[in-house]
Parts: C-alpha cells; structure tokens; sequence
C-alpha cells in the first residue's frame, strides 16, 4: 500500500511538474539582449541559468490571502549579468532594465571567485529606464570559477521597491 | 504498427519529470543546515500556505523579484502606475499610519518573508493584517500580489521616518559562501516619510558621526554596508560573512560603510541580530548615522556575545539621509538597502 501511494505521489507531482514552461527549463541566451550591448568578445554565448531575469512587475491586485495571479499588464524589469573571459582578464557586465522611467535604477555588480568574498564592485544609480556598469579583474590562471553577480534595484513613487539578483558563471 | 495512447515525446517527458521529481524530493530545502536557534517575537499568518516549504526554494524556482511598496486604502483600484505617490504621508495627529503593505512575489516558488518596521530609526510593533508584533511571518504564494493592512501607531506630531523591510529566506542557515555574498542579503524594503500634524519638524535629531576617511586609491570594492574580521588590514581584505564564534564569549568584528552614492550623505545604519535591532557598537548605539562625504568611507568596531548555540543571521538595514524628503529627491538614495547577511555559527562552551 505504501508502495503504490509513493509511485502515486511520484505521478501526480511529475505531471504537476510536466505543465512547468519550457521557459523555465529551456537555455537562455543572447537573443533579448538590449540594443548596442555586445554580449560577450566572442560574439553569440550562452547565459547561465541564473544570469538574466525577466520580471513581470504588474499583477492582479487581490485582497489579504485571496491569492490570484491573473495578470493585469506586461510591464517589466529586468537584469542580466555576463561573466567572460578576454585577454586573461575577467569581465563582469552588469545591466538593470525597465519598461518605466525609473526615479531610481541601480545595477550593481561585482567579481567573485566562487567561495570567496568580491574582488571588485561597481554600480550605477540614476533616473532612467536603464543601469549598466561594468567589472573587471585581471586572471592570469585561468583556472577557477568565475562569478559576476549583480543586484538589481527598482524605484518609482507610487508603486513597489522591486528588488532581484542575477548571477553568471565563467569556468576558466 | 499500432499507434500508442502517448507519444514517445509524451514518455520522455514524463521521465524527465519523473526524474526531476526525485531530484527535487532528495534534496534538502534548508541548504547544510546549522540549526538556527529559535526566533523571539515572530507572529506567524497561517492564513497563507504551509510555510515550512517556502524557505529555501530549489534554485530553478527562484527567478524572479521580490517588491515590497504602501498604497493607500482609497487607491487600491487604481492600475499600480497611475497611483499617486507613496513616499511622503500626511496624516492627522493622533491618526495611525495605516497603508496597505503591498508584498509582492515574483519569483516561481512560495516565498516566507519576516517582515518588520522601523519608525524612527527604532524597530517598533506594528499590526499586520489585524495582528501585532514586532516581526511578521508571511508566506506569499507565487507570482502573486498581497495587500494587507498595516498599522504603524506615531505617538507625537513631527516628520518621522518609516521603512519597511521584508526578509527573504529567512531561515536559511546556510555556511555556503557563494550563498552569503549576494548583495542585498536577501532584503527587500520600502521607504516614506510620515508627517503627522502640522509640524514637520524630525521627531529626533540622531547623533551624526564625522568619521569618514577616503577611500583608499587602489580599492575598486565598496558595497554600501559589508563587514570585515577584527584586524589591521582594509576591511576588503578582511571581508567576513560566515565565522564561528563562542557562546557566552564577545565576538569581535567590523563593521564598514562606504558612500557610494557620488554625494555627500548621512548614511543610517541599524544593526539587526537574527531580526532584532541590537546594538553591537562599543558604545552601545542601536543605530549609527555616519556623514559621509562622496568617495568616503567609515570602519566601526562592533562585537556580540550570542547566547544560545546555532547559526546567529547578522545584518545591517542601511538608508540615506534620515527625514529628508524622498519625495524632492533631497536623499542620495530613496531606497533602502540590506547589507549581507552574514552567519555566525556560535558553538557551545565546551
């Protein structure tokens, strides 16, 4: 009995999970970059899983607890981080954007070796609908991962601080 | 041949799924769990979901932002960007502060939250959603907006500062470096001034501290607010986010705020362990306000003796220019700002 029940719930949850956008799982790549940001020295790359978000920032407002996510609109922001290699020299790009004119968006970025605290940061703030800076860190090893993280920051006057983070990795 | 009820492209997915499932039901949601001690003063909404899945969703899970914002009772109608501002308040003396705290959750997975306030630079109670308390458990579904009634009561007339910060994962009592380095330490937060009555004079005047020093030429690292292990060399060199510590024994450390923001500030720091604003500084303050000049940076002595064994969440609530107006963009900064959440593992005496 046990046993069926346990390859029940393994059923019921892998079609639960089957109906997960194949937005969730499929690769993300350079194909939404902004205009005039190149992504990368060598021309067309493929982000990490965590490098770019895109957020759908207006919902169905409901009451207390009564949950629903319908939506009203598709406005978003968004953020990407891009983690590569040049001229043994690692590269962090950073960029926060939105569809609003933002009274404040900041990018702020930086350069990591995974398991250790940043090496370099950087960060824009300004009004606008786009942040963008650039890191950088010499490596003349090649021989660690690599991670370019970023915060982005939202701020308008009559609606939500929007906050998130993006991340990429380089594996020298 | 004959034809089956599913196709191959139907099985493989469903493998796929299958297998995926198992990966997710094997894996721990609390990342090296430490065991963080119990918190005090947490008033749980269990009118939410079960709020013991939400606090490490698996990473695929976790796209997305989290925002936190007030919106009046009478605007609630109107679509998010058509409504009037909510950085500055004017309300009757002897009325509370009463928006609706919005809370939104953008990500794939059930998101727990702390959500706390502060007035004054004090961590105070507040009501959320009809019940009291000075550190509120919500848990908010995915892709879904909340509204809950908040109350914040403001005793005396005057201009007075209110954030609201929204802790993200807040049980996660993780070691993982790469886990403890993401800016922001997992904080989501709102700002307004609130000025009650007819007089908008700041309801208290903080001690300003003039210790900024520049910033050293060839440091290309400066982060808002970070902390450093006790020691001579620049906090950047130092930088600490997990350590180990003694129950009973003073830990020491530093704490570092660099002005980055291109002009001259007073940057507001209040230190919170696990949640509870606590003063850390030799001196005792709950809250430091620092001037800063631009490229400038301050480096604080701090130290906690922690008194229960576990995973100890440290972490500094950080904004700009206490009651200056947000709305004339007279801060240098109108959000505010989490600093890392660092974990300090206290062990037992012997």
């Amino acid at each position: 009995m046990r046993t069926k029940l346990w390859m029940l719930s393994v059923v019921v949850l892998a079609l639960l999970l089957s109906s997960v956008s194949p937005a969730l799982t499929a690769p993300d790549n350079d194909a939404g970059n902004p205009p005039g940001l190149a992504p990368g020295v060598e021309g067309y790359r493929v982000f990490g899983k965590d490098a770019r978000k895109s957020v759908v920032v207006s919902f169905l407002t409901v009451d207390g607890f009564e949950a629903n996510s319908q939506l009203l609109s598709t406005i978003y922001r968004s953020g990407w981080s891009d983690c590569f290699e040049s001229s043994a020299t690692i590269y962090g790009n950073h960029n926060s954007g939105s569809d609003l004119y933002e009274d404040s968006i900041l990018a702020r970025g930086g350069i990591k070796k995974s398991g250790t605290g940043w090496l370099t940061t950087a960060e824009q703030q300004r009004q606008g609908m786009s942040a963008f800076v650039v890191t950088s860190w010499p490596d003349p090893q090649f021989i660690q991962t690599w991670i370019a993280g970023t915060r982005h920051e939202f701020h308008t006057d009559g609606y939500v601080d929007a906050k998130f983070d993006t991340q990429d990795e380089y594996v020298g | 041949m004959a034809s089956l009820p599913v196709s191959m492209g139907d099985i493989a997915r469903l493998s796929g799924c299958i297998v995926l499932c198992l990966c997710v039901a094997c894996s721990s949601p609390k990342d090296g769990a430490q065991g963080m001690p119990q918190l005090d003063g947490v008033v749980r909404h269990p009118g939410t979901v079960a709020t013991d899945v939400a606090d490490e969703p698996p990473l695929y899970m976790q796209n997305g932002s989290i925002g936190v914002g007030f919106v009046r009772a009478e605007h609630r109608d109107i679509p998010p960007y058509d409504r009037p501002q909510t950085e500055e308040f004017r309300i009757d003396a002897g009325d509370f502060f009463s928006p609706y705290l919005i809370l939104v959750n953008n990500t794939d997975a059930t998101q727990t939250f702390l959500v706390t306030a502060f007035l004054d630079l004090v961590q105070v109670d507040f009501v959320l959603d009809e019940r009291e308390g000075i550190l509120h458990e919500v848990a908010v579904p995915p892709h879904v907006e909340f509204e809950l009634p908040m109350i914040v009561r403001i005793p005396f007339p005057g201009c007075h500062d209110v954030q609201v910060l929204a802790f993200a994962r807040p049980y996660n009592d993780t070691l993982d470096i790469d886990w403890r380095t993401r800016f922001g330490g997992y904080s989501h937060s709102r700002r307004a001034i609130v000025i009650v009555g007819d007089n908008d004079v700041p309801a208290t005047v903080p001690t300003i501290l003039d210790m900024g020093q520049p910033r050293p030429n060839d440091r290309t690292f400066d982060i808002g607010v970070g902390f450093a292990t006790e020691g001579d060399q620049h906090p950047s060199d130092q930088q600490l986010y997990v350590d180990q510590a003694i129950v009973g024994l003073p830990y020491a450390f530093r704490v570092w705020a660099t002005n980055d923001t291109g002009q001259a500030t007073n940057m507001v720091l209040i230190p919170l362990v696990d949640y509870r604003q606590r003063p850390i500084g030799f001196t005792n303050e709950a809250s430091w306000v620092i001037h800063l000049e631009p490229e400038e940076e301050a480096i604080l002595d701090a130290r906690v003796t922690f008194d229960t064994p576990g995973v100890h969440q440290l972490q500094i609530v950080f904004f700009y220019d206490p009651y200056r107006s947000i709305l004339r963009d007279e801060t240098a900064l109108p959000i505010v700002e989490g600093s890392f959440r660092i974990a300090i593992q206290a062990l037992p005496a012997n």
